[in-house]
């Protein structure tokens, strides 16, 4: 579960890396909007590429509290699991 | 913890305002003087082209139509002061229902007071807990905002991209057969049109249904002005066609029509139909004047 977390983490910080300045620190708490700069339309696309990546679909309830790398993660690890 | 304010989000919305302000006009603040014709007005003393405007037929002056809302304003007054449900039909609005059904030779049409108003009422009464709507991700705000009050579960797909559609097709496996696959005919930002055929491809292959937005394409394309579907030859697998009477018929109201006989029974589920004052008998008027020309005169 552990291994599966970090897994994804990894993942959202490569696919992340298209769009956010390389030198910028990612952490779980990390959030798209306030710590990065991300428009909420920038985060709407970035979630589509992990979605992709990951072949899974999410619903946008799920993404409505969604604000951090960590909070995603969650989103992520469910949505692999079903 | 510092304590927040019911009121403190405004202070980001009023730095956005400022911006906008700074950098040439905040679009709330531009005031239409008088307006000259279906495209042009007086705006700060100058007369000015109207690019933004929807009249795409032009018909906001039309005679017959200035002339239909005139009577209508003079026999049955300002309003109607009440919902359908509450206060009664008022018999122009199922005259105007009878009439767009036979304009899309669907069966059955349902109209709204406004065109925002019938995404909403359409897909709050359509998709409910469990069901799932997949969006087009550049579909208008009233689409998503239906979703939202729909309860379902929602799922974009890239816009256009049928390998994108198809994939989330392919991940629900058995609530395909409960979902409803929505997009616009004529997107009004990008200004590009649905591939309908190959959406309707694939509803037919995952067995879903289809809801198709016309508000910008009614009266533009197709052989009787229908829309998209008709131009693409797809109406009859197109389950629910929206629209708007806010653009081409140059009014203000909307509609949704189906091939489907439940669509009557979206009157006694849909709340934004339910709790809305109906459309004012001068606007159901010039609506219907406007529906009559866009068929006798197909050269608009």
């Amino acid at each position: 579960m552990e291994q599966d977390t970090k897994e994804i983490e990894q993942a959202l910080r490569k696919i992340l890396s298209g769009s956010v300045d390389s030198s910028v620190d990612l952490a779980s708490e990390t959030d798209f909007v306030s710590d990065l700069g991300l428009e909420s339309i920038q985060v709407l696309e970035f979630i589509m590429e992990v979605e992709e990546h990951f072949d899974i679909a999410i619903d946008l309830e799920s993404l409505s509290d969604v604000r951090t790398v960590g909070e995603l993660t969650k989103v992520v690890a469910a949505a692999v699991r079903d | 913890m510092d304590k927040v304010d019911l009121l403190d989000k405004f202070q980001k919305i009023a730095a956005n305002r400022d911006q906008l302000s700074a950098v040439g006009r905040d679009p709330t603040s531009i005031v239409i003087d008088r307006i000259i014709s279906p495209t042009e007005a007086i705006i700060d003393g100058k007369p000015t082209i109207l690019v933004g405007t929807n009249n795409y037929l032009g018909l906001t002056f039309d005679p017959e139509c200035v002339a239909a809302g005139q009577t209508a304003l003079a026999e049955s007054g300002t309003g109607t002061t009440g919902s359908r449900m509450a206060n009664g039909s008022y018999a122009p609005h199922l005259a105007l229902e009878r009439e767009l059904a036979e304009f899309y030779e669907v069966g059955h049409a349902m109209v709204f007071s406004t065109g925002y108003a019938a995404n909403l009422g359409t897909m709050a009464a359509l998709v409910n807990t469990g069901d799932v709507v997949v969006l087009d991700a550049d579909a208008h705000a009233s689409l998503y905002d239906g979703c939202r009050m729909s309860g379902g579960s929602v799922y974009r797909f890239r816009h256009n991209d049928m390998t994108s559609l198809a994939n989330r097709l392919r991940r629900l496996e058995d609530k395909a057969s409960r979902t409803l696959i929505v997009v616009e005919g004529l997107y009004s930002v990008l200004g590009d049109r649905a591939p309908l055929r190959e959406i309707v491809a694939l509803k037919r292959e995952y067995g879903a249904h289809l809801l198709v937005d016309e508000a910008h394409s009614l009266g533009i394309y197709g052989a009787h002005g229908r829309g998209v579907c008709e131009e693409l030859g797809v109406m009859d697998d197109v389950d629910f066609i929206v629209g708007t009477f806010s653009k081409s018929l140059g009014a203000t109201g909307g509609f949704c029509a189906s091939k489907h006989e439940v669509l009557s029974l979206f009157r006694y589920a849909s709340r934004p139909y339910i709790f809305t004052a109906s459309g004012n008998p001068s606007v159901i008027a010039t609506t219907r004047a406007a529906l009559r020309q866009l068929q006798a005169k197909p050269e608009l």
